[in-house]
């Protein structure tokens, strides 16, 4: 059984093609009636004429009228983009086709982004660099500015406390990968452990006790740490005497909290005076730097330095040496003629107690030399 | 020659038509020119058309057809693309048409009765019937409702098959089926009202 719909849009779709409509209703007996109505509506519907054609300059004068607005209408249209319709609510320039304040500041800021990501990428990378890295001294450069942009004594100990601790992993990585160790490293370590001790001498009472008792915990553990990378390291002399120097700076460090510990007034004496002399250069073949020297005595010179030193001495043993020299010579006492490497705390002398520096103690003169001791003698 | 119950329009194979119309909104969201320039070709006369059968005036229809354009830009502007393009364009120029030949009467421009103190005087008697003929025939499928009303004009004025009109409306051919009985059973009310009127 055919129903209406589909008898009425068979019979229009013929009639369509050409069929006859009588014919084509005759298909469907029972509808007759219905689809003869249907139909016949349908030709009342030709009384409404067709459109004239429209002429060809009119139609391209409509065009161009509407290419035309749609010009006016792109300037002022807003992202499709949900979020920048709602920017465009809040800038209104958006909408305008103005040059819009948005877009400057956003490339502004997308700019800064980018500088930041790449500059904040390589400082992050170089995080973890090593001596021998190009980004080494981009690490190096983060270390100084963080030390300088810190104002606190405290954090200033903590923060090169934290630096020496990486110098020395630094060097025990460079050991553990059988790659040369630079002296600069120790150089380095030494600067920034009596930057340590400098900066806790500058701490009130407490926590100057604190700080040291740090530092003092932390050269022990720096101690067995360069004495495994000196098995480590590769057999060559500079590595090898990289490491010394690094370990004699850290047991230097490590007497002189000791020394703090024990007498408070006398090491913040000897510190406060230490950074009121006036700057010295090296004169010596000296290897080590005084809390003075630390802020005055640049890295290079203290490379040449100890390039000096070390050149003519390759088997030079610093324990022999250099400790219990710098100790007395920090207690402005003569130096021993045959110094030996277990010297302890209390045999060293720290820095601290001495009050007057006679200078013979490393012969490196002036107000620096007592801690600069460390003196190589021949 | 299109078979009757295909799909003719220009960029009508099956389904094509709603994507090519999508590929068209896609770029006309971007104020593209080109595209811009394909929806109005493909759409400004047919538009014209359509409106002229409610309106029977050309410049009249020419705006319609124009003006529906301009909404879409404006919709555009606004990020308020329609997301069928056929069926927007018809519709809106459906709603034009209608305001319009409501507007009509109180505007003196078109009365269901011939005017004969306005009329032409070169208008010839046969003239006039048909002009009479032609606005009951408005004022019957004024009666129709939009959907109906698109589906006689599009349908049985314009030529366009069911699957086409489908198209054009954004709807299944066996609802056009059903519209077009449903349209055709309203017009023979309608003008039987205005028959015996």
């Amino acid at each position: 059984m055919v129903n209406l719909i589909d008898a009425l849009d068979d019979v229009l779709a013929r009639v369509a093609t050409g069929e006859s409509r009588a014919a084509c209703i005759a298909r469907y007996p029972d509808l007759a009636v219905e689809l003869t109505e249907l139909v016949g509506a349908q030709d009342h519907l030709s009384a409404l004429a067709a459109a004239p054609v429209l002429p060809a300059d009119a139609l391209a004068a409509r065009r161009r009228q509407f290419l035309s607005t749609a010009r006016t209408y792109k300037r002022q249209a807003v992202s499709t983009h949900p979020f920048q319709r709602r920017m465009a609510w809040v800038w209104p320039a958006q909408r305008t086709g103005q040059p819009a304040l948005l877009p400057v500041l956003a490339r502004v800021a997308i700019a800064l982004v980018l500088v930041l990501s790449v500059v904040g990428g390589t400082v992050a990378a170089a995080r973890s660099s090593l001596p021998d890295s190009p980004l080494y001294s981009i690490k190096l450069t983060v270390e100084d500015a963080r030390l300088n942009l810190t104002s606190d004594p405290s954090q200033q100990a903590t923060l090169a406390m934290t630096f020496a601790s990486e110098r020395t992993h630094e060097m025990e990585r460079l050991a553990i990968a059988n790659r040369p160790i630079s002296t600069l490293v120790s150089l380095r370590l030494q600067n920034q452990l009596d930057s340590a001790l400098s900066a806790a001498a500058r701490a009130p009472e407490p926590e100057m006790l604190r700080l040291l008792d740090q530092v003092r915990s932390m050269a022990q553990i720096q101690e067995r740490a360069l004495t495994q990378a000196q098995l480590d390291a590769p057999r060559e002399a500079s590595s090898q005497d990289a490491l010394r120097l690094a370990e004699q700076a850290v047991t230097l460090a490590q007497q002189r909290a000791e020394a703090g510990l024990a007498d408070p007034d006398a090491f913040r004496h000897q510190y406060r005076r230490g950074q009121d002399a006036p700057v010295q250069p090296t004169p010596l073949p000296e290897a080590t730097t005084t809390p003075q020297s630390q802020t005055s005595t640049t890295v290079p010179q203290l490379t040449a330095t100890l390039e000096a030193t070390l050149a003519p001495q390759p088997s030079h043993t610093p324990q022999a040496s250099v400790t219990p020299q710098r100790s007395q010579a920090g207690t402005g006492q003569p130096p021993t003629s045959a110094p030996g490497p277990q010297t302890t705390p209390g045999q060293a002398g720290p820095g601290p107690q001495a009050t007057d520096r006679p200078g013979g103690g490393s012969g490196s003169g002036g107000g620096t030399g007592g801690n600069n001791g460390g003196g190589r003698r021949p | 020659m299109c078979n009757a119950g295909d799909c003719c329009l220009p960029t009508c194979a099956p389904g094509a038509n709603v994507n090519q119309d999508e590929i068209l909104l896609n770029r006309a969201r971007a104020f593209d020119e080109h595209a811009l320039g394909e929806i109005y070709d493909a759409y400004f006369e047919r538009l014209y058309h359509y409106a002229y059968r409610f309106v029977g005036d050309v410049d009249s229809a020419q705006d319609i057809a124009a003006e529906t354009l301009r909404r879409l830009l404006e919709g555009l502007r606004d990020g308020r693309a329609p997301n069928h393009l056929g069926a927007w364009l018809y519709r809106v120029a459906h709603n034009l048409a209608m305001d319009q030949h409501r507007h009509r009467p109180a505007e003196g421009i078109v009365s269901l009765e011939p005017d004969l103190d306005q009329a032409d005087e070169a208008d010839t008697e046969a003239d006039s019937e048909q002009r009479l003929a032609q606005e009951k025939m408005r004022a019957a499928l004024a009666q129709l409702t939009p959907e109906q009303q698109n589906v006689v004009v599009l349908k049985f004025m314009e030529g366009y098959s069911n699957a086409e009109v489908g198209v054009l409306m954004n709807k299944p051919e066996g609802a056009i089926k059903s519209l077009q009985h449903r349209a055709l059973a309203a017009l023979k009310r309608a003008l039987t009202g205005l028959l015996v009127l």
